[in-house]
């Protein structure tokens, strides 16, 4: 039966990306309304080919580095999304913390992932296509979790968890006293040290015991409220003072999670989405004009294991007229690969609406799946 | 790194505390090491964080010539793995010693007092402190 879904999927998958190919212009991202989780890079026309992650300040700088080294002169393309968390020095943290805890108070901190708040930035030189002048495009934004609240239970769970890991490094702390004199480290630390490192790599041939921390930390919070925003400018002919505003974003995503069994990952979930867009990159009369578009609605999704169904409705304003999108989704996630994607309502304007779709998404499930409108 | 401290006259009440920054699971040991080799476990932190508040661990006169032999196990598996190489720049550890000759030091942990073992997933700093 799987093969049959999976052969059957091909081939309409195929279909749809094949009509999808032709028709470029007039495909909407099911997810382009969330909050990105790089804004900068959502505000340009074109995706920066690489995009450097650096996890510490000195790759940060390793990658500036190169971009220089591999142009002959200032980098004509570069892209990076950071964590600044990850580059400095947290005295007073602690791990309970870190995992959004407060141990003193007992109870969780909701703002408590905000620190761990990313910055994108983009430099990208084009051409423009009709009147062959150079663009350099600048854009930076950011992203940001305001509030997460978890469930009592994952609380609890992650509390358990965190004794269990404590109480294991307090026995590979003794284990260590056991197998090496702490005191050898005033008269020999070079053999102290060298015997530590023995002590655990003898550990890493045996079967070890499992940290739940992360898993519990990847679980769906119960309520999250996510941010962004991202601004563009642009330069032509490569003149700075032929600078001109680009575009200006802002997001907010709002999700509420239940589980619906506390055995099992069915939830039912409820987004409400927020967007402003400033677009600052329509000629008319050969003079850039600014535009608004401002997007609200929700989402209701039911979730069980390999199946969710969801209704979405957006309501959208811009600074001459109002429209709206209304429309069903399912997913069937026939493996971590292979997931069947369909979709039907109405998008966005009065001419071309129908939204009309059976896909398939290969990969991993991005969010980016492309719904073609007829 | 071995540090220093000089605890002066022997009525003096020394006091240590160990304060840990970090973002992955963590758990502290001090040990009093004396001439001649014994070994005395004197605090351990508890199941909130590798920290040990500053508190009197013994008069000048007791502790003079013995080392405090502080280790501390980090465990990151809460976080990606990805991250765990620049954990050992990031980490911060600060003895804090009061009540001696040598007044209020905070000694911070030094590069050779790291061990980065299991690819980073654990980090291992032990501190030796003399007592004068």
């Amino acid at each position: 039966m799987k093969q049959f879904v999976i052969l059957f999927s091909m081939m309409f998958g195929f279909i749809t990306f094949a009509f999808s190919q032709t028709k470029t212009t007039d495909t909407i991202s099911l997810k382009d309304l969330e909050t990105p989780t790089s804004p900068a890079f959502m505000l340009l026309d074109q995706t920066p080919t690489t995009i450097e992650h650096p996890n510490s300040s000195k790759a940060f700088v390793a990658s500036v580095l190169n971009t220089f080294n591999t142009t002959t002169g200032l980098p004509q393309n570069y892209a990076v999304d950071f964590t600044p968390f990850w580059f400095v020095k947290h005295p007073n943290l602690t791990s309970l913390s870190y995992m959004g805890y407060n141990a003193d108070k007992h109870k969780q901190k909701i703002f408590g992932n905000l620190k761990l708040a990313s910055i994108s930035f983009a430099y990208i030189t084009s051409t423009d296509s009709i009147t062959k002048n150079q663009i350099n495009n600048v854009a930076i934004g950011l992203r940001f979790n305001l509030i997460t609240i978890r469930s009592k239970k994952d609380i609890e769970d992650l509390l358990a968890a965190n004794l269990k890991a404590v109480s294991l490094l307090k026995e590979l702390d003794g284990g260590l006293d056991a197998y090496v004199d702490r005191g050898l480290i005033v008269t020999d630390s070079a053999l102290y040290h060298k015997k530590v490192q023995k002590y655990y790599a003898d550990l890493a041939s045996k079967p070890a015991q499992k940290n739940d921390l992360r898993d519990i930390l990847n679980r769906k919070p119960v309520f999250t409220l996510d941010g962004a925003v991202g601004y563009n400018n642009f330069f032509l002919d490569n003149n700075y003072s032929n600078s001109h505003f680009g575009r200006f974003g802002a997001w907010t995503t709002l999700n509420y999670a239940k589980n619906l069994d506390s055995l099992s990952s069915d939830y039912i979930n409820f987004y409400a989405l927020g967007r402003y867009i400033s677009d600052g990159t329509v000629l008319v009369n050969n003079k850039y004009t600014t535009q608004n578009y401002y997007d609200f609605g929700g989402k209701l999704e039911f979730e069980f294991r390999n199946l969710s169904i969801g209704y979405e409705y957006i309501y959208r304003s811009n600074d001459l007229t109002g429209t709206f999108r209304s429309n069903g989704q399912i997913k069937y996630k026939v493996s971590d690969q292979v997931i069947l994607t369909g979709a039907f309502g109405k998008n966005f304007g009065t001419n071309n609406n129908l939204i009309s779709l059976l896909g398939i998404n290969w990969g991993i499930s991005t969010g980016n799946e492309q719904a073609t409108i007829k | 790194m071995k540090r220093t401290y000089d605890t002066g006259i022997d009525t003096n009440q020394i006091t240590f505390g160990v304060i840990v920054g970090t973002v992955g699971t963590a758990y502290t040991s001090v040990y009093l090491n004396r001439s001649g080799g014994q070994n005395t476990k004197i605090k351990e932190s508890d199941i909130n964080s590798a920290n040990i508040q500053d508190s009197i661990i013994g008069d000048a006169k007791t502790l003079k010539n013995a080392y405090l032999l502080s280790r501390t196990t980090i465990d990151f598996s809460n976080i990606n793995p990805t991250l765990w190489p620049n954990q050992v720049n990031i980490v911060v550890i600060r003895y804090h010693l009061a009540g001696g000759f040598s007044g209020d030091q905070v000694y911070n942990q030094d590069i050779d007092d790291m061990d980065v073992v299991l690819n980073g997933q654990i980090l291992v700093i032990t501190k030796p402190i003399k007592l004068l």
